[in-house]
């Protein structure tokens, strides 16, 4: 699984809903993505928020691991390592 | 079918204010020639605009352009280059922006709005994907910027939408205001928030759900993650990432080249700039940092007072600008009015350069008492007294008194005061001067020639302020001096070189500071020429890219001159620069020398292929730059 292990260090370059995007659909976009984060800079009281889709009833594409690209693709091109990529042990 | 598959969101969407009316047209009408961005802005205004509109007339267009990378992941793709006629010079007027709001527009399918005309009532428009709609602004006119955003996103009922506006400043045709953009984000210079005013467009807000894609994504994705993990590896990126651009304010002062009391000096003092250093913003009041879209190398900080008189102070950018101007300018030595006074001008729509200049010119005329209390307000503008900083700055915003006068700039001001107070205006073109230029020579001629009057963001070099040894020089380009700040020779031609860039940057959308313009290590035009091929498909060489750098820059040029009839007398810095010395620092003494000037400017007109004399572009240049129309244009002048 993905694990946002230090959603602090976020600095909501949205990269890693590109790739995710990208790795589904092979283009870049906001909507076609798994993950996705909302970092509000106005409010302090407003915490970086990272969520990852693993439900199929929810409406982005569900999060696959990045099936047949290698790696995560968002573990890759993070570059803040917010994320990290946790094999699941049985 | 719009022509252009990849990269290229497609569309072009022209949007009349006087007849509620929108139309699109294929961005493939203007590609490869014109990249896009910041390109094609300035083709569209060259074609269409005519010499007697002037900046406020209904008949003056802004040109919203977004780069065919913005939308993906090339380190730095998230900037917009708006354009229009100047609202201080009444030649070009050019800002750039980063933030988030540029690809949102590309993935609602356009890289360009184009506004025409002026509405009856205060309008915004709301774009989401295929629909165009225009909404009253009428309860938002007269908000501060937040606030607008926050009563925008109410009124739609959506909370995840991108949205620019003006502020009061705007709307007052104030001419120092600025364009706010993603809440943090700002087209500063020019006017060009004042242009929107003056059509009663208060704010664009836009929501996309599509989808960029480029032409070799496997290809495209190695290359990102190649330069990226290079990018981030770099000592700049490393600066900026801890303390934002401010980090590059001691290598300005280091060499005689930050204004201090309106250029009575270039230097600021040692104790009072330790108080406003880098160092003293992150210690003190940082508590967030934060990234444009795309951007792998962040330099965005969020910084909080927590006391004093500006406890519950939330800043979020403090730039080397904000430095130079409030520390340096007007000597505050105080870190957090600084950051209150940012905050100001980005709640009013103020742009800190033109605003703090303005200010700047005024305490001049206060301190040789051409300008008393009478005729201001009752206000003594004092040298870094922060609350009178504070007070005019809303004065400014709303017309108010004597803010009346200041918020015409320096140049208009110095011309209705009179008495002697036109030497105070440090300007350029019409457009208030806010670089130090008397120490470092090639910075100074990328200043004073740049288009748009007075910017350090149309050519002006920084290898001279990062110090490029003379082995590093000789290998970029072919001259040993290139970070030498005293030497003259050799400056044109990387003036010249960087004029190429940041043109290309700006069309393609991607920040100078992923750029090689501070560090060689940056993208190099390689690097962009094959970015551009991968994911548009229109392949070209490096010497081809660079030729549309070189295109996008004659067009820009060539507005000057149909425009504003600029010729080379407008490329002389401000007389009292070259007259007098810097009086401390390190590289006190220095001054520019019309001899020498005269001897940078011969070779860079030559370089450019432009007239030495009128300083306007050869026809032969426009011919082998397949500007045709622009040679129409220049012969009109000729008969003139």
């Amino acid at each position: 699984m993905i694990k946002v292990e230090n959603p602090g260090s976020c600095t909501g370059c949205l990269i890693c809903e590109m790739v995710c995007s990208f790795h589904h659909v092979r283009q870049f976009s906001r909507t076609k993505t798994s993950i996705k984060v909302k970092k509000s800079i106005f409010n302090q009281e407003e915490k970086t928020h990272i969520t990852i889709s693993s439900n199929k009833q929810e409406e982005n594409p569900l999060c696959d691991l990045c099936i047949h690209e290698g790696s995560p693709l968002c573990v890759r091109f993070c570059p803040e390592n917010v994320l990290k990529f946790e094999r699941s042990h049985p | 079918m719009t022509g252009v598959r990849y990269g290229y969101a497609g569309k072009i969407l022209w949007v009349d204010l006087t007849t509620s009316t929108v139309s699109t047209e294929p961005t493939s009408n203007y590609v490869p020639k014109f990249l896009g961005g910041k390109g094609i802005n300035q083709w569209i205004l060259f074609k269409e605009l005519r010499p007697w509109v002037t900046p406020f007339e209904p008949a003056n267009i802004v040109c919203f352009g977004v780069g065919p990378l913005v939308g993906t992941i090339v380190p730095g793709a998230a900037r917009m280059n708006v354009d229009s006629k100047n609202a201080l010079t009444g030649g070009i007027g050019s800002g750039s922006c980063g933030g988030w709001f540029a690809a949102e527009l590309k993935f609602a399918g356009y890289d360009h709005i184009v506004i025409q005309g002026r509405a009856r009532e205060p309008v915004y428009l709301w774009i989401e994907d295929d629909k165009v709609s225009f909404r009253s602004a009428t309860e938002l006119w007269g908000r501060r910027t937040s606030e607008t955003v926050k009563m925008i996103k109410e009124d739609l009922g959506q909370d995840e939408i991108e949205v620019l506006c003006i502020g009061p400043a705007g709307e007052n045709m104030v001419r120092p205001a600025c364009i706010v953009v993603s809440g943090s984000r700002v087209v500063g210079r020019c006017g060009i928030g004042a242009i929107m005013g003056s059509k009663n467009l208060k704010a664009i807000a836009v929501k996309g759900s599509g989808a960029i894609g480029v032409q070799r994504p496997e290809e495209f994705m190695e290359m990102v993650h190649e330069v990226s993990l290079r990018l981030r590896g770099l000592e700049g990126a490393k600066g900026r990432r801890e303390f934002g651009t401010t980090a590059a304010s001691p290598l300005y002062n280091e060499l005689s080249a930050l204004s201090y009391k309106n250029y009575q000096d270039d230097y600021i003092p040692k104790a009072s700039f330790r108080k406003i250093s880098h160092e003293v913003f992150h210690r003190m009041y940082e508590v967030d940092r934060y990234s444009c879209m795309a951007c792998p190398t962040p330099c965005g900080h969020v910084y909080l007072i927590d006391e004093g008189p500006f406890s519950g102070t939330r800043c979020l950018k403090a730039e080397a600008n904000s430095v130079w101007n409030f520390g340096g300018k007007l000597a505050i030595e105080n870190a957090a009015a600084i950051l209150k006074a940012q905050e100001e001008c980005c709640q009013l729509g103020l742009d800190i350069d033109n605003a703090s200049s303005v200010i700047a010119w005024a305490m001049s005329c206060f301190q040789d008492g051409i300008l008393s209390k009478e005729e201001t307000d009752g206000l003594e503008l004092n040298w870094g007294d922060y609350r009178v900083l504070l007070e005019l700055l809303n004065r400014i915003a709303h017309r108010q008194g004597f803010g009346n006068v200041l918020a015409e700039g320096s140049l208009r001001a110095s011309q209705v005061v009179e008495r002697g107070s036109e030497r105070y205006a440090f300007h350029m073109k019409g457009q208030d001067l806010i670089e130090a230029i008397r120490s470092m020579k090639g910075w100074a001629l990328g200043v004073v020639v740049s288009a748009r009057g007075g910017t350090h963001t149309r050519g002006a070099l920084a290898t001279e302020s990062r110090r490029y040894p003379p082995e590093i020089s000789q290998k970029l380009f072919d001259i040993k001096t290139a970070g030498d700040a005293r030497a003259y020779e050799g400056k044109a031609k990387v003036v010249c070189y960087f004029e190429y860039i940041h043109s290309l940057l700006d069309s393609l959308g991607v920040c100078f500071f992923t750029g090689n313009w501070t560090t060689p290590e940056g993208i190099t035009p390689e690097e962009l020429t094959r970015f551009y091929h991968l994911a548009t498909g229109f392949r070209m060489s490096a010497d081809e890219l660079m030729k549309t750098g070189e295109r996008i820059h004659n067009v820009e040029k060539m507005f000057n001159v149909y425009h504003a009839r600029f010729t080379r007398e407008d490329d002389y810095p401000p007389k009292r620069l070259m007259e007098e010395p810097i009086r401390s620092g390190p590289l006190k003494g220095e001054l520019l020398k019309h001899e020498d000037w005269d001897k940078m400017l011969d070779e860079y007109y030559t370089l450019h292929g432009w007239d030495l004399h009128t300083s306007w572009p050869k026809k032969e240049k426009l011919d082998d730059l397949d500007l045709n129309e622009c040679i129409g244009r220049l012969n009109q002048m000729r008969e003139k």
